[in-house]
């Protein structure tokens, strides 16, 4: 067998190949790239002969959520196990469902791994819904606690179980079991109340996290061997896409490999037709494996994407977050998105209406604060990437999942969001080093369906220069780690290393979430003068914080008050800070100033928007379009001496063309990535500290401020019952009383509409 | 594994044989094919537990489901094909009791193929180095040796015997190989019978177009099973 896309599109030996790959499922099952390809080639180039023998093809492949017929004693053999799994599970599950199931049941630790759609999320659903005490489940990212959120939400109609994204105790006089689904800095509170949680499953999603040479692949490790200590009891699972060795976990993790199991599944659900297309954008056909599907490229004689468009199928280009931000991505494809017609539909509507409430943009091309990113969902358009506010990337993930998506421009934190098949898949970029991730966003090209037929999607490439890459991509092996970074002797830097002795010692701070050395220099003497004369300068006579509209954040009280902050933060850091990463701080103390004034999301945007665009000014002097955009300190990760003062907008930026997307993705960054992830942490624990040795109720106040956004106990406890600021805005006069034993509601909570309730339905 | 008796073995000329095969159980032939299907199937490796401890309980309502459809005289895909399989795997017994030929199993077979020819049934290979190529015919109500001779034909102008070599050429003697080079080949008919006496199917047999053109080559036997009669 060769040449066989050739052959397929010509139309030589077609039962020559039908048999062919038949004989392969039959005896391999559908493991192999090759074969599936082949199988879409064929649905797609002779489907009067290919649905000749799709019974059969469906049967040997298993995919059991599809009605097939029994015609042959091949079939039979399928069909037999099917029954199987049907008697045994009470659910029609594909082999490889049940096979994870018996995994997790029959094993006290399972580690496995699977290509994309394969449906272990639904199984996962169920294991946790039968689960009878708690249940932990740890992934990596926000964007996949809410997914899990709303999956299980739906799911799971018993209000006695609490679903919560932290790990607390709430609800405590309805709730009879606990599903914390966590990030790996969040799952630390457990072992702060371990012994008021019976955990009888720990889920470790997208487990290759622990291979990330960073703090958090550490931290994953850390979360992993703590759990197995203070509940030895418990079942482990870790699920991995792709990887070649789940068995690194065991090893690593030394669990008893009497108890443990792993599998490494290799059976796909869906074919995928790879292309590349050239600068006249005229499309070809390329095969994995060279010597089967052939050497060269073959022409097609259609455009994939616009087919899959005017069928009201679905896109994905995977970009670079540049392109998306300069808006070369949109004019690169600008003939795709001109297919695009605008959806007059009441519930996209609804869609646009929450983003623009949300992030203070507006979808009218003429007035300030215009954001693409809104206005280009009216045509089905979503634009994702990790600068996305995690309530209008959830909002997208909602629209995409509800069918609204025609396009979606992605970068790779899509694998972290949106679990959701595209028709397409289109490749712009090639990150070679992440070559997981690029595997896992192919999966994402073919949508799996109830339907009879094979399905299949198709993964493109944007240069015919790519194709080797994407071969070497598909036929690598992933292999992970089989010595933890808790154990190697590698540096990645000061703070990495201070880090993993804190977690090797046992010495880090679950309550701070710093290491002992960092909280040693947070408590010197001279940390508690600038603490203090923080304290002095950011509250009153009357105890209330400074006002901080934009132009008082410049007046001078202001400027003594970020210099205290660098000071602090210089004792952190030990060092002094340089002026790119000063900027960068002293950006974000602003943030954090407004913030603990109650400002919103949307407000902080306004600002910093109003600021780089000189609306006044403009509005001022109509005239004056040329006028240039004001500086402002663009998000960069810091400590980072070699930062250069630099702002978001580079020189000769207009004011009025100063992006509100841009500002409203930089602020989130701001806020998620440095002020959540970094100095809240340390001025939490600056202030409590202080708060604890003085008894200075201002430090106090403002370690919760910093925390929680407010020092109000019964807002707290709304936002640990999950209600964000924004719920608590329309919820809290509903709200008798709310405590750690329930939420008590007022009659009026009735009238409230249901869209509003959302956050607090459980609690109903 | 038997269920089957021999109720004629006739040499009708120096090159043609005709062998007439009574199943005593169909379920046994079913029984047999059906679990080297499974075992063969990716199913074995992925979940050996179930194939060694679940699936012959489960099987055998299914088996007995098969046995009774083709009792009944059932013309379906799934009764057609069980039968055709019946057919060729009894066929294939009788020769190597019978002649002592050359044993294929058939799930070695399968395993093997690697053409994706859709060819031949099954396969042997005589005590003279000639393989021979068998077709197995299952059609309820008719005795199909024309169906089955029509088809050998067929193929042998496909020239599909030439690519099924790939997928037997590890089984079969070099000599014998080189041999259908060179033309040396030999063909099964194997076929469902009716309670036809053996004489009368005979006599039908000599007189079909397609069995006279298909004896030009170096072996021929003829198989009748008499599935009815199970």
């Amino acid at each position: 067998m060769d040449n066989i896309i050739q052959k397929i599109i010509k139309g030589d030996n077609i039962d020559e190949i039908i048999q062919y790959v038949k004989n392969r499922l039959f005896l391999n099952g559908p493991i192999s790239i090759s074969d599936l390809e082949i199988l879409s080639y064929l649905s797609l180039y002779h489907p009067e002969k290919f649905s000749f023998h799709l019974n059969s093809i469906l049967n040997y492949m298993s995919v059991f959520y599809k009605q097939t017929e029994q015609f042959s004693l091949k079939d039979l053999v399928f069909i037999e196990y099917k029954k199987h799994i049907l008697d045994k599970f009470k659910q029609t599950y594909t082999p490889v469902q049940a096979d994870i199931i018996k995994g997790i049941n029959s094993y006290k630790c399972f580690s496995f791994s699977a290509p994309t759609s394969t449906g272990k999320s639904f199984v996962f659903m169920k294991q946790i819904q039968d689960s009878v005490n708690d249940v932990v489940v740890v992934v990596p990212s926000r964007a996949l606690i809410n997914e899990y959120y709303l999956k299980l939400s739906e799911l799971i109609k018993d209000k006695t179980i609490n679903i919560l994204t932290f790990i607390d105790k709430i609800n405590t006089e309805i709730t009879s079991k606990n599903i914390f689904i966590v990030t790996p800095e969040r799952a630390r509170e457990l072992f702060k109340r371990k012994t008021e949680f019976q955990i009888d499953l720990f889920l470790f999603d997208e487990a290759q996290l622990s291979d990330e040479e960073s703090k958090r692949g550490l931290y994953f490790d850390s979360i992993v061997r703590r759990s197995q200590k203070a509940y030895p009891n418990a079942k482990y699972v870790f699920a991995h896409p792709f990887v070649k060795n789940p068995e690194s976990q065991i090893i690593k993790n030394n669990f008893n490999p009497a108890t443990s199991y792993s599998r490494q599944y290799e059976q796909k659900n869906v074919g995928q037709m790879f292309l590349c297309v050239d600068r006249d954008w005229d499309y070809y056909h390329f095969g994995i494996n060279k010597e089967l599907l052939g050497n060269r490229k073959q022409k097609m004689n259609f455009d994939p994407i616009e087919k899959s468009i005017i069928n009201n199928g679905s896109v994905l280009f995977f970009v670079t977050k540049t392109s998306i931000y300069n808006g070369n991505a949109l004019k690169k494809f600008s003939r795709y998105i001109k297919l695009c017609n605008n959806l007059e539909n009441e519930e996209v509507e609804g869609y646009i209406r929450q983003l623009t409430e949300y992030s203070g943009g507006v979808i009218d091309e003429n007035k300030n604060r215009y954001s693409i990113l809104i206005s280009l969902l009216k045509k089905g358009i979503v634009i994702h990437h990790g600068s996305l506010p995690l309530q209008i990337r959830l909002i997208l993930e909602q629209f995409t999942k509800a069918g609204y998506c025609r396009i979606c421009f992605a970068t790779s934190t899509l694998e972290q969001g949106i679990n959701m098949p595209f028709d397409v898949v289109f490749l712009d970029r090639l990150n070679k080093s992440k070559e997981l991730s690029v595997k896992n966003l192919i999966g994402r090209a073919g949508r799996s369906s109830t339907e009879y037929k094979f399905d299949f999607g198709f993964v493109v490439a944007n240069n015919p220069n790519n194709m080797s890459k994407i071969r070497e991509i598909m036929l690598s092996n992933e292999v992970m780690d089989e010595v933890s970074l808790l154990e190697q002797d590698k540096s990645l830097g000061d703070d990495y290393d201070e880090f993993r002795t804190a977690i090797l010692e046992g010495t880090y701070s679950d309550e701070f979430n710093l290491t002992e050395n960092a909280l040693t220099k947070l408590t010197k003497q001279d940390t508690n003068e600038i603490v203090l004369a923080i304290l002095d300068l950011i509250f009153d006579k009357d105890n209330r914080i400074l006002d901080s509209e934009y132009k008082q954040l410049t007046s001078n009280a202001f400027l003594k008050l970020y210099n205290k902050f660098v000071k602090l933060y210089s004792v952190y850091l030990g060092r002094n800070l340089e002026d790119g990463e000063k900027n960068v701080f002293i950006t974000a103390i602003k943030i954090i100033i407004w913030r603990i004034k109650g400002k919103t999301f949307k407000n902080i945007c306004w600002y910093r928007y109003a600021y780089a665009s000189k609306t006044r000014e403009r509005r001022q002097s109509p005239e004056s379009t040329n006028l240039p955009a004001n500086f402002i300190t663009g998000y960069e990760d810091i400590p980072n001496r070699k930062l250069p003062v630099y702002s978001l907008f580079p020189m000769g930026t207009t004011a009025r063309d100063v992006s509100y997307d841009l500002v409203m993705y930089d602020t989130y960054d701001y806020i998620d990535k440095l002020i959540g992830f970094k100095l809240s942490d340390i001025f939490y624990a600056s202030f409590y500290i202080y708060y604890q040795k003085n008894n200075d109720e201002r430090a106090l106040k403002l370690a919760l401020l910093i925390k929680y956004g407010t020092d109000d106990n019964r807002t707290i406890w709304m936002l640990r019952y999950g209600l964000s600021f924004e719920d608590i805005e329309v919820l809290d006069r509903h709200i008798e009383s709310i405590s750690e034993k329930r939420i008590v509601f007022k009659e009026s909570i009735k009238n409230v509409p249901d869209i509003l309730k959302k956050s607090i339905e459980r609690f109903l | 594994m038997k269920g089957y008796s021999i109720i004629d073995n006739i040499q009708l000329n120096e090159k043609v044989t005709f062998i007439r095969v009574r199943p005593t159980d169909v379920s046994i032939t079913i029984r047999h094919v059906f679990s080297t299907l499974t075992s063969i199937s990716w199913l074995n490796d992925f979940d050996l537990e179930y194939v060694k401890k679940s699936f012959k309980a489960r099987a055998e309502p299914t088996i007995q489901y098969l046995k009774e459809k083709i009792n009944q005289g059932h013309s379906d895909a799934i009764t057609t094909d069980t039968g055709e399989i019946v057919v060729s795997e009894l066929a294939r017994q009788s020769i190597i009791s019978e002649l002592s030929y050359l044993d294929i199993p058939i799930g070695e077979l399968l395993k093997q193929q690697k053409s994706g020819n859709p060819g031949f049934d099954f396969f042997t290979e005589n005590l003279s180095e000639t393989i021979l190529f068998g077709e197995a015919k299952y059609v309820n109500g008719i005795n199909a040796y024309n169906n089955s001779f029509s088809q050998i034909l067929r193929f042998i102008k496909e020239k599909r015997d030439e690519t099924d070599l790939l997928d037997i050429r590890d089984f079969c003697s070099k000599n014998a190989l080189n041999n259908v080079e060179k033309g040396g080949k030999g063909f099964v008919g194997a076929f469902s019978s009716t309670n036809i006496s053996t004489k009368k199917l005979i006599e039908n047999i000599k007189t079909n177009s397609n069995f006279i053109d298909a004896c030009s080559h170096s072996e021929i036997i003829c198989v009748a099973v008499d599935v009815w009669t199970t």
